[in-house]
């Protein structure tokens, strides 16, 4: 359980995060949303214990970033937005480094790195220099570096950028896949569609201030309470506009342009059904009805104004 | 106690950081082959020193010849301590600032390990690769003892001796890495950081050498005794490995003082380099402001000792044992830690906002932050080194002559808390000016070079004398005169001198409080007035 406590930030007149709160359990994986400089990045520097709060606090299963930083680290594996690989080591050695550091018993190292290897799918090169890897393979090593301990709380910080499609999406399968073995994981990311499609949960972070938490559907029906439809007409929107906004349930009508509305509507399926039917049987000439889905890039764009510190 | 043991034996045995470093450094056959130039340089040079001894046509006497060969073995031994020089430093003076530029540190202190894991780590792999270059120097060296040139006695002393000094070169490197921007500076700083060390430790060996083979005042030629700080330059490890000191009627090797001393001063190194890779408040910080205060009693015990117990050390001028002049003498060295204690105050009191909280002004006095290491506990941390060096000369010289140091001792001190005081106001209002921290830090080096070294040749040149002089002149103006006085009754007048710099000290250290109490921008407007 992560639960992240009125977090603070500040850099002489600069403050970078205000009061940033927020709880996590096992097996949610949390987008974590913002413009570059909002503090994404320093609030998972402070969870991870390499940057002091100036106020707040955080505590992983009961150990507190700020009184218990060693038990904290123990069970986080902490990637940053950038590789950090030594030169002249081997995969292997490399992982042998961090499994020795992260004290994990002589005896069973060999056989967590084999784990972590077979897991980011990076067997193949148990024996090549680090150097030698792809950007994409690279990026699974760091994965697989966070992983040697078995933490609880997994921070990636921007780990798709420079990744290729084939790269992204095999990420974002073991990403799920870590979800799937309990561990909390919290991603930052600027490719919003596809943290909406394995994150259960997302916080968009502006200037340092939390403008939204929460699971992605909630936080969709927060900015959009309504469903809205789209309908385009063969007739002139204009004149269908008036016959449509009293049928029923219907909130509001607008016009989109001469030939299109979108409708607010509170109404179930069933009734969504019925409103088509009352169109038709209105002799309104229907090209085309559906509901819009906000997505994650709408809400991020609704509720950010773009200003960074 | 189960928790620390486990912890200590985890940093040193097995330690991570040094098992990546030793693969990396022994990764190919570019050891191998560095390692072969190596022997062969050193036997090349040795060969070429041995024929130029041998081709000595006078050299016919079995005492001529053996003194020849001793003078071949001390070649060998300084040409080992040219490498050591080299290369001990450089094993170490970039690896921290490689590892912050390739940022793979936060990696490493995401993991539950202190900064001291990492450094430790780092010392030991360096170690083993220099301890590697001395064995394979060991043919050369075993050259000399079997032809009579030295004893293995004399080659284990002489090793040590060296090793001892790459210890402190490495801690150098470390310290300086821990701190340094980029590589070149880092490079750069720590080879200027191994110089003054030199600098200051060939001050002790070539008197010592001086007086042994230029039949010095001293007749140190007939003895072994010598003020163990002999040892602490590499290059006549020959020479001084053999010395001692006497301590309580028991003759110790000098090589094991400086052993003592190498391991006790790149302890301190380490942990100043933990320090600065560690945020405000951390456990790293206090162990090194605990470990100064610790290191300077060491230090004040291993000089305060031979000193008053001892006559090796009347070749630095230095009074004879149990003198009553001698509270002359340990009152000037109490002074002369204060003024190196100048080199401290930017770093400890200088603040201004910054990111990780270390210096930013939290108040002008506070006993409580003196080892947290804010810049309101740095007027007591500085008021306890002073006092750590006042109280072990006092208790040393009591234990070692049952009698109390004279009352120039107390005069000088005085001056030395005067001179910190001083300082510490100067860098307080600095400080206050609204600069930022590089900037008020520059200022106090700046304004301490005008005050403290510019004086001498103009108030020397105004008054047609030299410093050498007693006689009173304007160079009695200068302010470190009291540090120094040319005649030990001058001392009377240092009390004066101390309370007029504490009044100072004083007056801007609160005109700086007053500072901080406008807005920042009304600081700046003033300052840049």
């Amino acid at each position: 359980m992560l639960e992240v406590k009125e977090l603070w930030k500040v850099y002489g007149p600069l403050t970078a995060v205000k009061g940033v709160s927020f709880s996590l359990k096992p097996g949610d994986i949390f987008g974590f949303i913002g413009s570059n400089g909002a503090g994404k990045t320093t609030t998972i520097r402070m969870i991870s214990t390499l940057l002091e709060p100036t106020h707040g606090t955080a505590t992983i299963n009961g150990a507190d970033i700020i009184r218990d930083p060693m038990g904290v680290r123990r069970q986080i594996g902490y990637m940053p937005d950038f590789f950090g690989l030594y030169d002249d080591v081997k995969v292997w050695e490399y992982l042998d480094f961090f499994a020795t550091i992260y004290e994990v018993p002589a005896k069973q190292r060999n056989s967590v790195i084999d784990n972590v290897l077979e897991l980011t799918d990076l067997t193949v090169k148990r024996d090549a220099f680090v150097q030698s890897l792809s950007r994409g393979t690279q990026q699974r090593l760091c994965l697989a570096r966070c992983l040697v301990h078995d933490p609880a709380l997994l921070l990636l910080d921007e780990p798709a950028s420079g990744l290729d499609p084939r790269a992204r999406a095999e990420l974002k399968e073991l990403i799920i896949e870590l979800g799937r073995m309990g561990k909390i994981v919290i991603v930052s990311s600027h490719i919003l569609p596809e943290l909406a499609d394995f994150c259960n949960c997302v916080g968009i972070i502006e200037r340092g201030e939390m403008l939204a938490f929460g699971p992605v559907n909630q936080i969709l029906r927060q900015i959009q309470p309504t469903r809205v439809i789209a309908i385009t007409v063969l007739d002139a929107a204009g004149e269908v506009r008036a016959r449509v906004a009293d049928m029923p349930h219907v909130l509001g009508a607008h016009l989109a342009d001469e030939h299109h509305l979108r409708v607010e509507f509170n109404g179930d399926h069933e009734q969504q059904s019925e409103l088509l039917a009352a169109l038709i049987q209105a002799n309104i000439k229907v090209v085309q009805f559906h509901e819009e889905h906000a997505n994650l890039e709408d809400v991020f764009m609704r509720l950010t104004t773009g200003a960074v510190q | 106690m189960t928790a620390w043991a486990r912890r200590t034996v985890r940093t040193y045995f097995g330690n991570a950081a040094a098992v990546r470093e030793y693969r990396a450094q022994l990764r190919g056959n570019r050891a191998l082959y560095l390692w072969a130039a190596y022997l062969g340089l050193l036997i090349l040079l040795g060969g070429l020193a041995y024929s130029q001894i041998m081709d000595n046509e006078y050299a016919q006497s079995i005492a001529t010849l053996q003194s020849e060969l001793n003078s071949f073995y001390s070649t060998i031994i300084g040409m080992i301590a040219a490498v050591v020089c080299l290369v001990a430093p450089a094993l170490t003076a970039s690896s921290i600032t490689a590892e912050r530029q390739r940022r793979s540190l936060d990696l490493v202190f995401s993991a539950p390990v202190p900064p001291r894991y990492l450094l430790v780590g780092k010392m030991i792999a360096s170690m083993r690769y220099l301890m590697m270059l001395l064995v394979l120097a060991l043919p050369v060296t075993a050259v000399c003892v079997v032809m009579g040139g030295a004893t293995w006695a004399d080659v284990v002393g002489s090793y040590i001796v060296l090793l001892s000094s790459g210890i402190v070169f490495m801690a150098i490197g470390l310290a300086v890495s821990a701190q340094a921007p980029t590589l070149m500076s880092s490079i750069v700083n720590t080879y200027i950081g191994v110089g003054a060390y030199l600098w200051f430790t060939s001050i002790f060996g070539m008197i010592f050498i001086a007086s042994r083979f230029g039949g010095g005042p001293l007749g140190l030629g007939s003895t072994n005794e010598a003020p163990w700080s002999v040892v602490l330059l590499p290059f006549t490890a020959a020479y001084t490995s053999p010395t001692f000191t006497i301590i309580g009627g028991v003759e110790v090797p000098n090589w094991i003082l400086g052993l003592v001393f190498a391991l006790a001063f790149s302890r301190l190194l380490l942990s100043g380099a933990g320090s600065a890779l560690s945020p405000f408040g951390s456990p790293e910080t206090k162990s090194f402001r605990i470990h100064g205060i610790v290191f300077l009693a060491l230090l004040g015990v291993l000089v305060a000792f031979p000193l008053a117990s001892s006559t090796p050390f009347a070749m630095l001028g230095a009074p004879a044992a149990g003198s009553s002049s001698q509270g002359y003498t340990f009152g000037v060295l109490v002074a002369s830690v204060s003024i190196i204690a100048f080199w401290l105050i930017p770093a400890l009191v200088c603040h201004a906002p910054d990111a990780d909280r270390k210096f930013r002004y939290d108040g002008i006095f506070s006993l409580r932050q003196a080892i947290v290491g804010s810049p309101a506990g740095a007027l007591p941390y500085l008021l306890f080194l002073w006092g750590t060096v006042v109280v072990v000369f006092v208790a040393v010289y009591a234990f070692a002559t049952r009698g109390m140091l004279g009352v120039q001792f107390w005069q000088l001190s005085a001056w030395g808390l005067g001179f910190i005081v001083f300082w510490w106001g100067v860098a307080r209002f600095f400080s206050s000016m609204g600069m930022n921290l590089k900037s008020a830090r520059s200022s106090v080096i700046a304004a301490g070079i005008v005050v403290l070294a510019l004086p001498l040749p103009i108030l020397s040149s105004l008054t047609f004398t030299s410093y050498g002089t007693s006689s009173p002149s304007q160079t009695s103006l200068w302010m470190l005169h009291m540090a120094y006085p040319l005649a030990p009754g001058e001392t009377v007048y240092a009390p004066y001198y101390a309370a007029f710099f504490i009044v100072s000290g004083i007056a801007l250290a609160l005109a700086g409080e007053a500072n901080m109490k406008r807005p920042r921008r009304q600081r700046r407007a003033g300052s840049a007035e």
